[in-house]
């Protein structure tokens, strides 16, 4: 189905035997975004279950150099590495950093932001899962209102909204940004390419079904994550420069509880709270839709 | 260990199959399409060969099951597009006007098969109706001398001397035909039974008889053998023999259900004919088809229902006095459908000048001695002379088939099939049929995008759904596959393991690596793969 050309970097590469749980988007994700990038690719990813699961020393995964760093620093190590890089010559290696969404809303948001300020060329990719998962489901700031963790319970749901942390970056004003879902493929991969192509830093925000954290059946992984864009809970962009939005995606209408209910950790919302939900996601994606066709007219 | 942690190896050591506690396999579950063609076509095949825009392979494809797709594409009642997954999603794909057309494409083309010389074995098939045709053609292509045998002047049976023109066009049927008897002997006007019998084919290897059942039952009431009422299925024969009938300004009614009253009805109304059906039960159990009944209500001819003749009168001018009853259902039959029953002191009188009886017909057993029926309505063939039947093999109508075109194909298909395995002595056996079909609950509908059927024109007698090549592609074009994988990617791109190979035989789950997510089964388009639990190694 797929009509971009036939990536099989992963498949050629012995991309077997990692440790991730079954069903983890994660790893659909990784697959296919380093299958994009291809060989000429080193990976800076902090603590957390891509890093943990990518192998157990001294084997790992990645058919690619994969440096392992402290937990906040992932972005400065990153500029570290193509420093390093850019002084050997090596401007055409991608430098990516594979961070989840603890490591990149919360721990690593000042080292983020001052790469994106100094515009570093770097490919930053938070994959979010939504919540600390390799420590033991504990809440983030990319943890959604309503929802269940270790750390907001049943008694004390997390009360605050999930961070715009593509709000904060496109602010920024980097070249690029853009969300990107699993159960899109030719919509993920077609913006890899573009980032790939693109100088400075560029930021990806990938949704990751988590079936232990999300208490959900495994086999629904894509099925969520299809449900997520479906509902506009998770809808699918870009921004050029911080100012052109693009909708890559127009969802159906299908409704916020349709992709709820597949979900463990959302079934302590109350009814209330759920039509709450609907009626934020239905506000903030009729802001997007108001800037996407502004962008059309800007053009 | 080197002086910075550097991994030195890949992880591919870690069989993580072994965590598995369910596996992806292929579900083996029949298209509804393929599972409820009784001709036995692989549909969803050539339904993908047409998306491809290979209309010669996709004949080719159907031709293998069914030899008369411009027929079958026209008179069928297409079972196949009842349970179209398609159905539940948006509408079912028009299979029989894809069918038709591909069936035209061979007869426009003037398509041969190719054919194997002929050996040693010769088999004599009597009856040219699609019964005998089925079986006649393939035994030919499978390299047997056939001599087929018929009473009439041209081949078809039902088709060409049941079935009215408006339905089936003539020239079509006989081009078609002409493919279909490629290198058999058709030996015309021989009657069974009186231009010749069983015994004198005893040269042959084989014999098959489908002379299917064109006996009209007898209303057995009073005045049902008066000059002006007669047999439906004689008087279709007469016209599609070309004789010239006219019914101008009469009054005919026509009494029974079936398929062959309502083509007596309608044809009596293109005579000139005023028309009237009699029908002793209600619509929901009439046996004719449903698009012929639909068909039937569409024209101006009078329906009663719940209506049985009870004596026909002859009136001094000559008119016809028929004597009727009201009716109302009783308790079921064996069958399933409500009794009929007479409500007293309901009678009434229709006016006619030709009543015609289409209640149903019978096999002739009068044309081969010794064929008679056992107790339960089966043939017995213990009489017939043992050197003829131990080669003697039925289809068709003859048998307590339900009669249909793609039914009689079918018997005839698989008769030639059964007459191959006698004549190299080799035993036979009938190949089995899956259980189950892919149903809705089975696809995963994301993946395909709504579309109402292709372009529609109504023909001229209000055939269902006529496409052109384009139409048919467009309609090819909206087939899910149900059930059969068509290699879409979607389970190899899903896998969180990468753990789907693609292999010749379909895609399978790398069982190394297979953790039982259960991500590829579960967005399977087609619903070709299921999971299945229990650690399988
Ligand atoms: C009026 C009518 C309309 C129908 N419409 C449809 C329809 O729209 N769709 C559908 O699916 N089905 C329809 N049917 C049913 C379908 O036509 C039959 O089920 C089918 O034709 C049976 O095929 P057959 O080969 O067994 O017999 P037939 O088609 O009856 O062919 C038997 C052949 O044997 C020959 N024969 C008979 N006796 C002798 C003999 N003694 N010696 C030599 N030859 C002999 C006959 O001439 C004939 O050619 C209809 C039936 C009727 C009667
Ligand atoms: C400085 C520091 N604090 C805490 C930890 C413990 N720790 C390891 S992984 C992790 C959670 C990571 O969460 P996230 O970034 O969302 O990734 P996920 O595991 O959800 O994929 C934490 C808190 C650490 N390794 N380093
Ligand atoms: S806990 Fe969640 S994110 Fe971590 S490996 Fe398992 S599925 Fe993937
Ligand atoms: S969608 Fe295609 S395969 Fe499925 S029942 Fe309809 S015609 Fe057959
Ligand atoms: S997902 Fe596609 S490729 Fe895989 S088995 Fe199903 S139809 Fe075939
Ligand atoms: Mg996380």
């Amino acid at each position: 189905m797929s009509d971009t050309p036939d990536y099989d970097f992963c498949a050629s590469h012995d991309f077997y035997g990692h440790t991730a749980c079954p069903g983890c988007g994660e790893k659909i994700l990784y697959r296919h975004v380093l299958d994009v990038l291809g060989p000429e690719t080193v990976v800076v990813a902090p603590a957390g279950c891509a890093a943990v699961t990518d192998g157990v020393f001294p084997h790992s995964l990645s058919p690619v150099p994969y440096l392992h760093v402290a937990f906040g620093a992932t972005a400065s190590a990153a500029a570290g590495v193509r420093a390093g890089l850019d002084m050997s010559g090596r401007e055409n290696v991608t430098v990516m950093a594979w961070a989840g969404d603890g490591a990149t809303f919360d721990i690593g948001m000042g080292a983020l932001s001052a790469i994106a300020e100094r515009n570093e060329n770097v490919l930053y990719v938070c994959y979010d899962n939504e919540a600390y998962m390799n420590t033991g489901m504990q809440r983030s700031s990319a943890t959604p209102r309503g929802c269940w963790t270790t750390t907001t319970p049943a008694s004390r749901l997390k009360s605050e909204p999930k961070k715009d942390i593509d709000a904060i970056m496109a602010a920024h004003r980097i070249p690029y940004v853009a969300t990107a879902s699993p159960a899109f493929l030719d919509d993920l991969k077609a913006k890899v390419e573009r980032a790939k192509a693109i100088r400075g830093l560029r930021f990806m925000h990938l949704f990751s079904p988590c079936p232990p954290g999300w208490k959900s059946d495994p086999a629904d992984s894509i099925t969520i994550a299809r449900l997520a864009v479906e509902s506009n809970v998770f809808p699918l962009y870009e921004v050029y420069e911080g100012e052109r939005l693009r909708l890559t995606y127009q969802s159906s209408s299908v409704a916020v509880s349709d992709y709820l209910k597949l979900q463990g950790r959302f079934k302590y919302m109350s009814e209330q709270e759920a039509e709450d939900m609907q009626s934020a996601v239905e506000r903030s994606y009729a802001a997007l839709k108001l800037r996407h066709e502004k962008s059309k007219v800007c053009l | 260990m080197p002086e910075l942690p550097v991994s030195l190896a890949r992880m591919s050591w870690n069989k993580t199959g072994s965590w598995r506690s369910s596996t992806p396999g292929h579900r083996g579950k029949l298209p509804p399409c393929n599972f409820n063609c009784p001709a036995g076509e692989n549909i969803r095949g050539y339904l993908d060969l047409m998306k491809k825009d290979q209309i010669a392979e996709a004949f080719e494809l159907l031709t293998q099951k069914n030899p008369l797709p411009a027929v079958c594409g026209r008179v069928c009642y297409h079972p196949c597009q009842t349970d179209c997954n398609r159905h539940s999603f948006d509408t079912e794909l028009q299979i029989r006007a894809v069918e038709m057309l591909i069936g035209d494409w061979g007869v426009q083309n003037k398509l041969r098969v190719r054919l194997p010389e002929t050996g040693a074995k010769k088999v004599a098939v009597i009856g040219a109706g699609p019964a005998g045709l089925a079986a006649a053609h393939y035994l030919r292509r499978d390299g047997v001398n056939v001599v087929m045998y018929d009473e009439n002047h041209h081949p078809g049976g039902i088709l060409h001397y049941g079935i009215p023109t408006y339905r089936l066009d003539k020239e079509i049927l006989q081009a078609e035909l002409k493919r279909v008897l490629d290198g058999v002997d058709f030996k015309a006007n021989m009657r069974l039974g009186s231009d010749f019998d069983l015994g004198t084919l005893n040269h042959f290897d084989a014999v098959f008889l489908a002379t299917g059942a064109h006996v009209s039952k007898s209303m057995r009431i009073d005045g049902g053998d008066l000059a002006g009422v007669e047999s439906g299925l004689d008087f279709l024969k007469r016209v599609n023999s070309g004789q010239k009938v006219r019914l101008d300004n009469k009054q005919v009614v026509v009494i029974g259900g079936g398929n062959t009253a309502c083509d007596v009805a309608r044809t009596a109304y293109r005579l000139g004919a005023g028309v009237t059906v009699a029908y002793r039960r209600t619509e929901n159990e009439m046996p004719a088809f449903a698009e012929e009944v639909e068909q039937l209500k569409a024209e101006p001819i009078e329906l009663e229902f719940l209506v049985a003749p009870a004596r026909i009168q002859q009136e001094t001018d000559g008119r016809l006095k028929v004597i009727c009853h009201r009716m109302e259902l009783g308790e079921p039959d064996p069958d399933g459908r409500r009794r009929p029953m007479v409500i007293d002191g309901t009678d009434f009188t229709m006016t006619a000048d030709v009543v015609f009886a289409a209640i149903g017909e019978d096999p002739d057993l009068d044309i081969a001695p010794g064929l008679t029926y056992a107790s339960d309505g089966t043939l017995d063939l213990s009489q017939i002379d043992q050197r003829i039947r131990d080669k003697l093999f039925l289809g068709g109508d003859i048998l307590p088939n339900p009669r249909t075109v793609p039914h009689a194909v079918a018997s005839g298909r698989v008769a030639a099939e059964e007459i191959a395995a006698f004549l190299k002595g080799v035993p036979y056996e009938r190949p089995e049929k899956p259980a189950e079909m892919a149903g809705p609950e089975d696809i995963n509908f994301s993946y395909f995008a709504r579309i109402n059927i292709a372009k529609r024109a109504a023909s001229s007698d209000g055939t269902e759904g006529v496409l052109d090549e384009a139409g048919a592609i467009d309609e090819a074009n909206r087939c899910m596959s149900c059930g059969v994988c068509f290699e879409c990617d979607t389970c190899y791109d899903f896998c969180p393991d990468l753990a789907i190979v693609r292999t010749p035989g379909g895609y399978q789950a790398n069982l190394d690596y297979c953790k039982g997510c259960g991500i590829c089964a579960r967005e399977c388009p087609s619903g070709t793969l299921g999971m299945q639990g229990g650690q399988v190694a």
